[in-house]
Parts: C-alpha cells; structure tokens; sequence
C-alpha cells in the first residue's frame, strides 16, 4: 500500500510540471503586454525598462524556473513564515504580487478562501446527506414512485445549469416573495443572534443550488451502485440467514455500494469548487471564483495564473486521495 | 462486455426498446421541435432579432411579442430564436470535434498497443486539467488576436468551439478504448484478422460499426454538455458578444433586469434547461437502447 501511494505521488509530480508549464505557455504566448495599462505619459525608455524588471526578455524556460521557484520555495517559506514565526532563509525574497492591487497572490487568495469554502463545503456536506439515502432508497424500490421521482429531480438537478436555478431562485424568493438577500453581504460578521440569522439567510438560495447539483450526481452513482450490489449472492445469503430488512440494505449492501461512491465524492470535490466560480458570481460573493473572474477581466495574470495553478493541484490531489481511500476501503483491493 | 449486433440487424430490438424508454422519446422529440423551431423560425417571425423600437420597450408577452420585449424593444422571441441558432451550433459543433478526437484517440488506443499506455497518459493528463477556469484563461488571453484576424463572431466562434472540444474528449476516448479492447477479444475480429484484413479495413469494417452506438450516445451527452459550458461561458461575460446574444448572453443580459422583466432571464434559460434536459435523456434512452443488459431492469 506505501509502495502503491508513493509511486502514485510520484507519477503525480511530472502531472503538475506538466499542467503548470502548460499555464506558464498559455499565459506566456497569448498577445498580451503588462504595461500596456500603464499611463500614456511613460517613455519608451522607462517603458523597456519596466519590461526588463518584469523579467520579458528573458528565455522562456528562465522565465518559467523563475516562477516555479517564485511559487514553490518562495510563497510555501512565507507562508511557513508566519505561521511559525520563525525566518527561514532571505527574508526579501521575490513574491508572486499581483499587477492589480500589488499585493502578495497568496494573501489575497487567503482572504478571498474562507467564504468559498464555507459555501462549497455546507452544500457538499448537505449534497451527500441529501443522495445517499435517496439512492439507498429509490434503489431498494426500483421502479417505484419514489425511484421515479428521484430519478427526474436527479435529471432536473444534473441538466439545469446553475446560473439559471439560481436566476429563477432570486426572482422567486428575492424579487417576489422578499425571504432572502439576492446580493450576498461579506462584510457581515456574525455577532449575535441578529447577524447569524442574517448570514444563515444570505447562504441559503447558493448553498441550496449547489447542494441540489451535488445531490443530483451522487445520487445517480448511489442507487446504480446499490443495483449492482441488490443482487449479489452475499445480499441472498443475508436474508436467508433472517437478518432483518434494514440490516442486509444498511449493514450489507449500502456499505458496500459506498466504495465507490466515496471516489466520486472525493474526485467530485475540485469540480465542486470550479463549479462555485459560477455561484459566487450569481450571488456576487467574493471568493476565489469571483476573485478569478474580476482578475481575469483586469488582466491581472500572477493572480489568474496561481488560482489556475491551484485548481489544477485541487484535481491531481483528490485524484490521489480517491485511489488511496479506494485502497484503504475495500480489502479486495491490493496494489502492491 | 456489450453486445452490438443491432446494426447488423436494424430491425431488431433496438427501436423497441428505445420507445419503451418514454424520457428519450419526448426528449428526442422535443429536441428535433427546438431545432426545427431555431432554424426555420428567423424566416417565419415578423420580427427581426436586433430590430430596435424605443416605442415599445419593456413590455409584457402580447400576442405580437409572446414573450415581452427588452429595454431597447427588442422582440425576446426573436433573440431566442436567433441566439439558439448560435449556441446549437457551437454545441453540434463542439461536439463533433470532442467526439472527433475522442474517437480517434480512443480508437488508436485500443488498436495500437505501442500507443495505448502514452494515449491514456495523455488522457489522464487532460482529465486532470481545470476546465473552467483554463476554458476563462483561454478566452480571456486569445479572444482579441483571433477577433482581428476572422472577425468578431467568427473568431470567437472558432476558440470556443475549439476549448470545448479539446476539452472534453476525454471520457469518450476512455470508454471508446475498453469498447475496442472487448471487442478485439471477439471471434470476428480474429477471425478478420487471420483472413488477412489490414488494420485500417478492420477498423472500418468490424471496429466502428461496432462501437457507433457510444460513439452516438457520448455525442448526445457531448451535445448536452456543449451547450451548458458555451452558456456558463456566455454567462460570465467570456462567451458571444452581446451583438451576436446565444442563451447564455441572452440570461446574462436579462439578470440585470430582474425586478423589472424576469421573463428576459427566465426565457433564455428554460430554453438551455430545455435543450439539455432533452440531449441528456435522449443519451440516457439510447445508452439503455444499445446495451442489452439494461432490457430487464429499466422500464
């Protein structure tokens, strides 16, 4: 199993070498000048010169080792830095700073992180209490109303595109009937009682839209791995020894279906938070996809760079995750 | 391992199953109606797309405009009519390319031994690329150099097209490649084999017949997720310009009249919903058409 993670980890750094230069390329070949936004009045001269700081004559491979060691020894020391206290090596070293704001690119993802994650993490959370039962259930009466209508809500959550669920939400239950705030406030602290019901409500319409869309596909995986394992020999041999319904559906044959549905729910994950860039962007909260969106529109690339960078890092980290809980879950599996 | 031998046989169980799965056949339907209605409708309504009349802005659903009009007087129907045009194209389009490459690499795949494992490398590697935000990136970076070198619809027609499709080839090429591994296992196939067939008359003899029907349903799943990225696209303000709206424009033009007329979003977006609603459960009918072992289980 050690054996088996490490050659995994392994293969998973030439992956992340090989998405972040494919960042680096794409950013690096596309027609556009960082200085371009720059005021007219700049000479020419002071103008190259600001092109030689920014480093855009240099080599390409130079340019990209450059920001490899930017984003992997500098940031990970600084952010070591402050957590510990303590200093390791030049305390001047160069960071990734945004062109926008000139501030350090982690900063402002750690700002822009705790209101995605919330978001993302509750409707997660609530999506996979939601699916399970429900694929436990539709999946134990196959063909019944209730596998029915499970399975339109499923298709109807799988096909309506976020952007639109959470139009229709606001016009229903911001414009015409009031219950909650279209806009999401970030700036609301929760103090009291007053403003933890009003952060409660501000969650409720991209939390339920998120939820829906994770419950709509985990769903799916659920009640067709419960079909899969309904009929086994093991599920027979259950029921002819007298265990009771809920034991050989509950004990028996749920936990088997979860093994893979625990890799869906894991691998699901990055795309989760892909997915909030979308809702974040409905509901005008200042996350990381909302940070992505108005970096991208102000051409702000360190910033567009990083948080490409770090989703792509997301997906391969999950995908790890996935295999080694697989392993660590089901005994069957030896990979050594 | 599946068996295909409807195609041999067309007249077999195929139609009959497919028709007992209700949800494909109005989803079929319903989907042939919305091309249908975007193709020959721009000739039919008396109202042009762009046609901008200050005398009547805002207004309700009328007999003359059915769905209301916009803060220029602009008939809604007519966009819908005009912009679902685009956005089907860009998804028949796109798809085609994302199916196109899938098939090929998946194909190759499963035929070339030497070329499997760096294929599947390459496949693991694009599935493990961020979609959204690399699709955002793209747009963002290239939009303007290919807007100046095929004009402003064409050229961001083309990069859209193309994200998508280079983006999205990947579950169909995974699948296509265990379908070819089966089917290789086959007497047929060996049997063409030891008759001396060449590779290439194997493939288009025995090997893509044999594998249209995933190739057909990851085109209609493909069609569905087309539309849903062109659109999210389009939402964020990355996707058609506002000139040439698709739905997607369309909602992202209306969420700023909410208060005013919701019919502007609201339209727009059932019409996505619709599309996709229909494209996945024509795929989720044909998928069960094709494979035989879902016969005694589904309805």
């Amino acid at each position: 199993m050690l054996t088996y993670c490490l050659r995994r980890l392994a293969f998973s750094v030439p992956v992340l070498i090989f998405i972040s230069f494919a960042i680096f390329l794409l950013m690096d070949m596309a027609p556009n000048d960082p200085t371009a936004n720059l005021p007219m009045s700049i000479p020419a001269e002071t103008r190259a010169q600001l092109r030689e700081a920014l480093g855009i004559g240099d080599p390409l491979l130079t340019r990209y080792l450059l920001w490899c060691k930017q984003f992997f020894v500098h940031e990970p020391l600084n952010w070591l830095t402050d957590l510990t206290g303590l200093s390791f090596g030049d305390p001047d070293r160069l960071r990734v700073l945004s062109w926008a704001s000139r501030a350090p690119v982690v900063e402002l993802i750690a700002d822009r992180l705790p209101q995605t994650l919330w978001i993302v993490g509750l409707s997660y959370i609530l999506g996979i209490a939601i699916a399970l039962p429900v694929g436990i259930y539709s999946a134990y009466r196959q063909h019944g109303w209730f596998d029915h209508l499970g399975s339109f809500i499923s298709m109807i959550g799988y096909s309506v595109p976020s952007f639109f669920l959470g139009v229709v939400m606001i016009v229903i239950f911001a414009v015409k009937l009031n219950w909650f705030p279209s806009i999401y406030d970030t700036t609301l602290t929760v103090t009291g009682w007053e403003s933890f019901v009003a952060q409660l409500r501000q969650m409720v319409m991209p939390v339920t839209i998120l939820a829906l869309y994770n419950a709509a596909q985990i769903s799916r995986y659920m009640r067709a791995s419960m079909l899969e394992n309904l009929h086994h020999d093991y599920v027979r041999t259950a029921r002819a020894k007298g265990a009771s319904e809920p034991r050989v559906v509950m004990t028996h044959v749920a936990r088997n279906s979860l093994l893979p549905v625990v890799t869906v729910i894991a691998l699901g994950i990055p795309q989760v938070l892909a997915g909030a860039i979308i809702t974040e962007q409905i509901f005008k909260i200042n996350g990381i996809g909302e940070l992505l969106i108005s970096s991208i529109q102000s051409g702000d690339l360190p910033v567009v760079q990083t948080l490409t960078f770090l989703f792509a890092v997301l997906i391969v980290l999950f995908n790890l995750l996935a295999d080694v809980a697989y392993g660590l879950l089901d005994p069957r599996i030896s990979y050594d | 391992m599946t068996d295909l031998t409807f195609l041999s046989a067309p007249s077999s169980g195929f139609w009959r199953r497919f028709q007992r799965h209700k949800g494909a056949v109005i989803g079929g339907s319903l989907l042939v109606l919305v091309l249908l209605a975007v193709l020959i409708g721009p000739f039919l309504w008396p109202h042009a797309a762009g046609q901008i009349n200050l005398t009547a802005r805002n207004l309700g659903p009328s007999l003359s405009h059915p769905i209301g009009t916009d803060h220029l007087g602009r008939d809604l129907f007519a966009a819908i009519l005009q912009g679902g045009r685009v956005t089907l194209l860009v998804g028949v389009v796109a798809m085609a390319l994302s199916v196109l490459i899938g098939a090929a690499v998946g194909i190759l795949a499963g035929m070339v031994r030497w070329l499997d494992a760096p294929l599947m490398r390459l496949t693991d590697l694009f599935l493990a690329l961020p979609v959204l935000p690399l699709l955002l990136v793209t747009i963002m970076l290239w939009r303007d150099s290919l807007r100046a070198l095929f004009g402003a619809e064409a050229g961001i027609f083309l990069l859209i097209v193309a994200m998508i499709g280079l983006t999205s080839w990947m579950q169909t090429a995974r699948i296509l490649r265990a379908e070819v591994l089966a089917l290789k296992k086959r007497e047929f196939v060996i049997a063409a084999t030891a008759l001396g067939l060449r590779p290439w008359g194997l493939i288009r003899r025995h090997i893509l017949p044999n594998v249209m029907g995933v190739i057909i349903v990851s085109a209609t799943l493909g069609l569905a997720n087309a539309i849903i990225t062109e659109s999210a696209l389009s939402f964020l303000g990355l996707g058609f310009p506002p000139d040439h709206p698709t739905w997607g424009r369309l909602l992202f033009d209306g969420t700023e009249y909410l208060t005013l007329t919701p019919a502007r979003a609201i339209w727009p977006g059932l019409m996505i919903t619709l599309t996709v609603l229909c494209a996945n459960y024509l795929g989720d009918g044909l998928r069960d058409a094709l494979d035989p072992r879902s016969f005694n289980g589904r309805k």
